[in-house]
Formats: C-alpha cells, sequence, structure tokens
C-alpha cells in the first residue's frame, strides 16, 4: 500500500485564510493525531484531504494517484465527519455490506453492542448507539486511509477504550488522521501528533508542547 | 448500483405522490387523469425533492455516498437522467 501525502493546502473562507501551506503525510500503521482549537480548521482540512471540500490549492496522493475529488477518493481513503452520515431509511445490516467486505462485516455485526441493531433502522439507533457504529463502519471499511472527526465525542467513557482499541487493530492495514478534542485519548492511541495552529501544522513531542503552543492552558 | 437505488429510495414516493397529485389536475382541464401531465410534473418535482432532502435537510447523508464514491454531481445527474426517463416513458404511455 502507498503513502498519503497532502501538500499545499490553502483554504481561506473571505479574508480569513484558515490553512497556510499545510503539509501532512501518514503511511499505514500510522495513527496521526490531528488537534487544534474551536475553528482551527480540522474539520476543513480533513474535508478537503478527502475531497469533498475544495481549496485554494491543494495536493493529495495517495500512492501515485492523484486525489481531486470524491470520485478519486473510493476505496482509498474514507471520512466520517463530526454530525454522522447514516441515512435514516436503511437497515444496518445494509449498510455494513455497503462499506465492509464480509470478514470485517461479521466483526462488526457480532459485536455485542450492535449485534442486537443489525435489523433494525438507522431512525431507531440512539445517538451514542449511531455514532458507535459509524466509528466501526468506516473503522473497518475497505479504504486504505480513514480521516475520522471527533469519533470520542458523544460517546460513553467505558467505549472509548474498544474504539481505541479496533482503531490500533485495523491501524496494521491502514493508516489514521484522527481529531478530537478529547486529547488524552488521542495522545493515547496516536503514534504521532499535530498540532494545528494559525494555519499551521506543529509535531507535538510531549504534553509541554500543548501548553506551548496554545491549546491547553498553563496551570493544567 | 446498491447505493444508487439507497440514495434514490428517499425521492421517489414523494415525487410520486406530488406528480400524481399534478397530474389529477389535469383531470380539471381534460376530464381524464393524465400519465402527460404526471410525467413532466415529475421531470420537475424530482429535483425539488432530491434539492430540499439532501441540499437542505439531510445535508450530511452525502458523505455516507461520497464515502461509496459517489460525488454530488453524480447524484445530481441521475437524479436528472431518472426523472428524464420517467418523464418519457409516462409521456409515450
Amino acid at each position: 500500500m502507498n503513502g498519503l501525502h497532502v501538500d499545499s493546502i490553502i483554504k481561506s473562507y473571505g479574508n480569513n485564510q484558515v490553512l497556510t501551506d499545510i503539509f501532512i503525510s501518514c503511511n499505514p500503521g500510522e495513527i496521526v493525531g490531528l488537534l487544534g482549537r474551536n475553528g482551527s480548521g480540522k474539520s476543513t482540512l480533513l474535508k478537503i484531504i478527502f475531497g469533498s471540500l475544495n481549496a485554494d490549492t491543494k495536493f493529495v496522493k495517495v500512492g501515485d494517484k492523484i486525489i481531486n475529488g470524491v470520485n478519486d477518493s473510493r476505496n482509498l481513503i474514507n471520512y466520517l465527519p463530526q454530525d454522522g452520515f447514516l441515512p435514516n431509511h436503511i437497515k444496518i445490516k445494509t449498510i455494513i455490506n455497503l462499506f465492509c467486505d464480509k470478514y470485517s462485516g461479521e466483526i462488526i455485526s457480532e459485536n455485542p453492542l450492535i449485534r442486537p441493531l443489525v435489523n433494525k433502522k438507522c431512525n431507531k439507533l440512539s445517538g451514542g448507539e449511531k455514532r458507535l457504529l459509524e466509528i466501526l463502519l468506516i473503522t473497518y471499511s475497505k479504504a486504505n486511509y480513514v480521516l475520522i472527526d471527533e469519533p470520542f465525542n458523544g460517546i460513553a467513557p467505558v467505549y472509548k477504550d474498544e474504539i481505541k482499541r479496533h482503531i490500533q487493530e485495523q491501524s496494521k492495514f491502514k493508516g489514521f488522521i484522527i481529531t478530537d478534542h478529547d486529547y488524552r485519548n488521542i495522545l493515547d492511541v496516536a503514534s504521532r501528533v499535530l498540532i494545528l495552529h494559525d494555519g499551521a501544522i506543529q509535531e507535538i513531542k510531549n504534553r509541554e508542547e500543548l501548553i506551548y503552543w496554545g491549546y491547553l492552558p498553563q496551570a493544567t | 448500483m446498491q447505493s444508487l437505488l439507497i440514495f434514490y429510495k428517499k425521492l421517489i414516493i414523494p415525487s410520486a405522490i406530488f406528480s400524481i397529485m399534478i397530474g389529477m389536475t389535469g383531470i380539471m382541464a381534460t376530464g381524464t387523469f393524465s400519465l402527460k401531465y404526471t410525467g413532466l410534473a415529475y421531470l420537475f418535482i424530482c429535483p425539488m425533492v432530491h434539492f430540499f432532502v439532501y441540499d437542505v435537510r439531510y445535508s450530511n447523508d452525502y458523505y455516507f455516498y461520497y464515502n461509496l464514491g459517489l460525488s454530488r454531481k453524480s447524484l445530481w445527474a441521475s437524479t436528472l437522467v431518472i426523472s428524464g426517463i420517467a418523464c418519457l416513458i409516462l409521456i409515450l404511455i
């Protein structure tokens, strides 16, 4: 499998330049954690990488294939937005079959949290159940690279460890870029941590650097 | 293909209902139910329902289809093509 290479991303909203010449790379086996304050451009960056949002300039490729839009990223990059994406009118088992191959589909269907829900439609699930299902679907999907926007948001603490375990298992076969405000879980699971600050990316080596870059308060 | 069917499932019933209602107004003009009016109505109603359902009400659903490799342009193209074909069929019957 080839690496995900993201380069020269510039994005402005009107006169406000949100992303300035961003460079990120991700290889299979890597879990890249992306931190940043509210409004720093994390979701914007993930959407640009995925191809669902245009940028002023961008260069995204997986191996030799250049990704311009969502048509190009099929089975290469999948993205889970922070507000969810499951249509209400389909059964869970249909969605699992669409997203995953047979083996991964069985892993999700046999999960004790998902098994009781398999024959239900998405509109019968609670918000937390939907979110958990979405995370498992995207993690076990056929794509080589998975971008997840706030996977720990709205999830009970007892399930966060399970989510981390699934991500770490699947990271043997694919690359992940994950962003969340629950920085402790991101630091726990990520093999490399980046912070988006003033439109630029900085690599974080330790917790003190999060304070230095203004992500955590001084007294923490 | 299955993903397109799933996408279209949300549009077909409301589009058909509104189109049939408009077709029934043809009774006032011609005295009989008109498939031609229904087909022409479907040609315009289906894209309007698509816009309301997916661009206004459930815009996040697009990400589900993006992850399956279907862009917004291709989904719109399929709506226009399918409603065009349905219109032609109803006009020619």
